[in-house]
């Protein structure tokens, strides 16, 4: 009994430690207001293809909070995460329309919430926009690095992405980590699981996975 | 015979042993924070002064977030305000209004963004608390 109860005792602690260092894991958020263009000619759906447009230049699918509102927002970078996130208001006017620019982004954005707003905002009004900083590729198969990418067992695929996010074959989210060559998922429970040497297995007691390149 | 339960604290020891030795080789997690951003409603005010929207905006983000809000630029009418600071003192959410006059009146939108996982609240929850907080909208405002 003691023995079952000290082990239950040190899991909980583990399970304790581990949440405190996934906790740890979060960052600041910042945000900023960008330029606000007041265009005295133009409809509320010139304005939101433009917003549209602009939003999708730098972020992914920008979408309308409701049809007609005028309202969009996307999230990203472009490609893949969702560390950065970007919202266009359109307002029409008597005439014209009048357009304002908010961006939020969280530590680990490759690029600042200022040259985010001020490129999607130059974007909308045709002046030149400068590169951002891009986000790191995605590794190469085999990477000891980290987990991102698409993995198999038989019919289940998992796929890991670069915020450290997972979505497995029913399409519930989770998330991994890696230290060494030690992963932990975190899918309906914690599993730990062993990257192989080549960077394309992850083998455990509950899962056996398969990079796929 | 030693009672079990004098062995407990034992395996506390361990668990926190275990805890600073993990600590110690994971390190410091790595910072990927993931952003929950929405366009929250737009609100209109058929006879109101823009200062009148700006004065219930900072009020508002000043009330929903727990710390003074910033105009982004005296008189823009462009307000900001973070909040929900996490244990390094960061703050996980933020908000923006805007504030645009529109004939006799104005119009104010609200954007809210929060880190995924940092907390229960979403951006959705926290603009409903943005706009509810509100202050004193003028005679004939009404949220869209």
């Amino acid at each position: 009994m003691a023995m079952i109860a000290r082990t239950r005792l040190f899991a909980l602690a583990l399970a304790g430690a581990m949440a405190s260092l996934v906790a740890s894991a979060h960052g600041a958020i910042d945000m900023t207001t960008g330029i606000r263009y007041v265009v005295p000619s133009g409809t509320l759906a010139d304005c939101s293809a433009k917003a549209k447009a602009s939003l999708d230049a730098f972020l992914d699918d920008a979408t309308e909070s409701t049809t007609g509102s005028g309202s969009w927002t996307a999230t990203g970078p472009a490609g893949g995460g969702a560390t950065a996130a970007a919202t266009v208001h359109c307002i029409a006017l008597e005439k014209g329309y009048v357009v304002t620019f908010t961006c939020a982004a969280g530590s680990g954005n490759p690029y600042g919430v200022v040259d985010l707003c001020t490129d999607v905002a130059h974007k909308f009004s045709g002046k030149p926009t400068v590169a951002l900083a891009t986000p790191p590729p995605p590794p190469a198969c085999g990477s000891l690095t980290n987990l991102v990418g698409k993995w198999v067992e038989g019919d289940k695929t998992f796929v890991m992405t670069v915020d450290y996010g997972l979505t497995g074959p029913d399409g519930v989210s989770g998330s991994w980590y890696l230290n060494g060559q030690t992963a932990t998922i975190t899918y309906y429970g914690d599993h730990v699981l062993t990257l192989s040497a080549d960077g394309t297995h992850l083998n455990g007691r509950d899962y056996n996975l398969t990079r796929k390149c | 015979m030693r009672p079990p339960s004098i062995r407990y604290p034992r395996s506390f020891v361990s668990a926190l042993a275990a805890t600073a030795m993990l600590t110690a080789l994971l390190g410091p997690s790595p910072a990927r924070a993931s952003i929950d951003m929405v366009a929250g409603a737009r609100g209109t005010a058929v006879n109101a002064s823009n200062d009148a929207c700006s004065a219930s905006a900072n009020a508002a983000l000043t009330t929903a977030m727990g710390h003074p809000a910033v105009e982004a630029g005296a008189g823009t009418g462009q307000w900001l305000g973070f909040g929900a600071n996490d244990s390094n003192g960061n703050p996980t959410a933020s908000a923006a209004i805007h504030c645009y006059p529109v004939g006799t009146g104005y119009v104010v939108t609200v954007t809210c963004a929060t880190e995924r996982g940092a907390g229960s609240e979403t951006a959705n929850a926290l603009c409903a608390r943005v706009e509810k907080a509100f202050a004193t909208p003028a005679a004939g405002f009404k949220w869209q």
